[in-house]
């Protein structure tokens, strides 16, 4: 109904409605409905009819199938490998850090040991030696050792803390696999909605049952005659 | 401190477990223990004896911060220290662990020093 016609009904609607013609009134009140419906239904045909085409343009290739069985699953598996493989490499390091660590205490403990029983010895056999202990070799490389035994465990310190990367990078990882899993999710829902939409139309054109697998490309050749019959129906009810 | 008090290390990641095991053995702490998550820690907690748990925030199962108000709320463990060290630095993390009760949060990466100021500084506090 145009804008001309609906302000015609509505002053008709009015004019009953002053007058007290209730009758009349409804039913210019239901013609104004109606034609309202009718806009409508033809802009849900119009929709269906978009949506219809849209759905067959995207279609359901094997590429994509392909990701949703393979892929996908593959590139987890790679995932998860990449934690396993760096867990062992972290636990390898550790192990080594773990036995050295008590290696080079015991050493700075003996070295300190060593250290004073060599200062007794030539403190009792050298008196009046003024010029210190600075002088001897066996004193300096004591004396280095600790200081080496020190930087050792420091530094194996820092090894073993560095491990964490194991830890943190796992928990990315892991975060990511929960990503990829969502998108997985959806591929198979997708994938499952628009197969069963290929085996409904196989259905209805053959009128026998057609169990054929809801991945592959055997609904192709039934999908054009069952198109047919979407389309014809679309087509009576004028779009 | 007691150097002898029984740890409870809770983590889904070996590594994670094992790097601070050596920490705390560095610290002179050798009575620890290990669980995966939340789901294995709470009955060997329940089975009495810790007096230390650190915990991680994200694990399978039950979480850290689910594992804290399990700890909370059991009459036996409710005072039992907890220390998290989890990567979950947001604020508001920080704060929901604060408020169920938890006694210092550490976030990864962390060093050693980190481990032993915020243990010495959970026991200070419990002593007083």
């Amino acid at each position: 109904m145009n804008d001309k016609a609906l302000l015609s009904k509505a002053r008709s609607l009015v004019t009953a409605l002053e007058q007290g013609d209730d009758v009349k009134a409804n039913g210019i009140l239901e013609r104004i409905a109606a034609s309202r419906e009718a806009s409508l239904f033809v802009e849900i045909g119009k929709l269906t009819r978009g949506l219809h085409n849209a759905m067959l343009t995207i279609r359901l290739d094997a590429r994509l199938i392909g990701i949703t069985k393979t892929d996908i699953p593959d590139a987890k598996e790679r995932l998860n490998a990449v934690i396993t493989k760096t867990e062992e490499a972290a636990h390898r390091t550790l192990n080594a850090v773990e036995e050295l660590l008590p290696i080079v205490d015991t050493m700075a403990i003996n070295a300190d040991k060593i250290l004073n029983l060599h200062r007794r010895q030539t403190r009792e056999t050298t008196l009046f030696d003024i010029a210190g202990e600075g002088d001897h070799p066996l004193t300096d490389f004591i004396v280095r050792v600790k200081a080496d035994a020190q930087k050792l465990h420091k530094n194996l310190s820092d090894v073993l803390m560095a491990q964490d990367f194991q830890d943190l990078t796992g928990q990315v990882i892991r975060r990511v696999i929960e990503v990829v899993q969502e998108v997985e999710r959806s591929l198979v829902d997708f994938i499952r909605i628009s197969s069963t939409r290929r085996k409904t139309r196989v259905k209805k054109s053959n009128g026998v049952h057609a169990a054929g697998p809801a991945l592959t490309m055997a609904g192709e050749e039934s999908k054009v005659s069952s198109q047919d019959e979407v389309d014809s129906l679309l087509s009576s009810l004028g779009f | 401190m007691n150097k002898e008090m029984k740890i409870l290390i809770v983590d889904d990641f070996s590594t994670m477990r094992r790097i601070i095991k050596m920490l705390l053995r560095e610290l002179g702490f050798s009575n620890t223990h290990e669980a995966n998550d939340g789901n294995s820690a709470l009955p060997l907690l329940q089975g009495g004896g810790f007096d230390f748990v650190i915990t991680d925030w994200n694990m399978p199962g039950m979480s850290g911060l689910h594992l804290l108000k399990a700890i909370r709320s059991d009459t036996h463990l409710s005072t039992l220290p907890v220390l998290m060290v989890t990567a979950e630095s947001k604020r508001d993390q920080v704060v929901e662990a604060a408020q169920v009760g938890v006694n210092g949060y550490i976030v990864k990466p962390f060093t050693a020093d980190t481990l032993r100021e915020k243990i010495e500084k959970i026991w200070e506090r419990v002593k007083a």
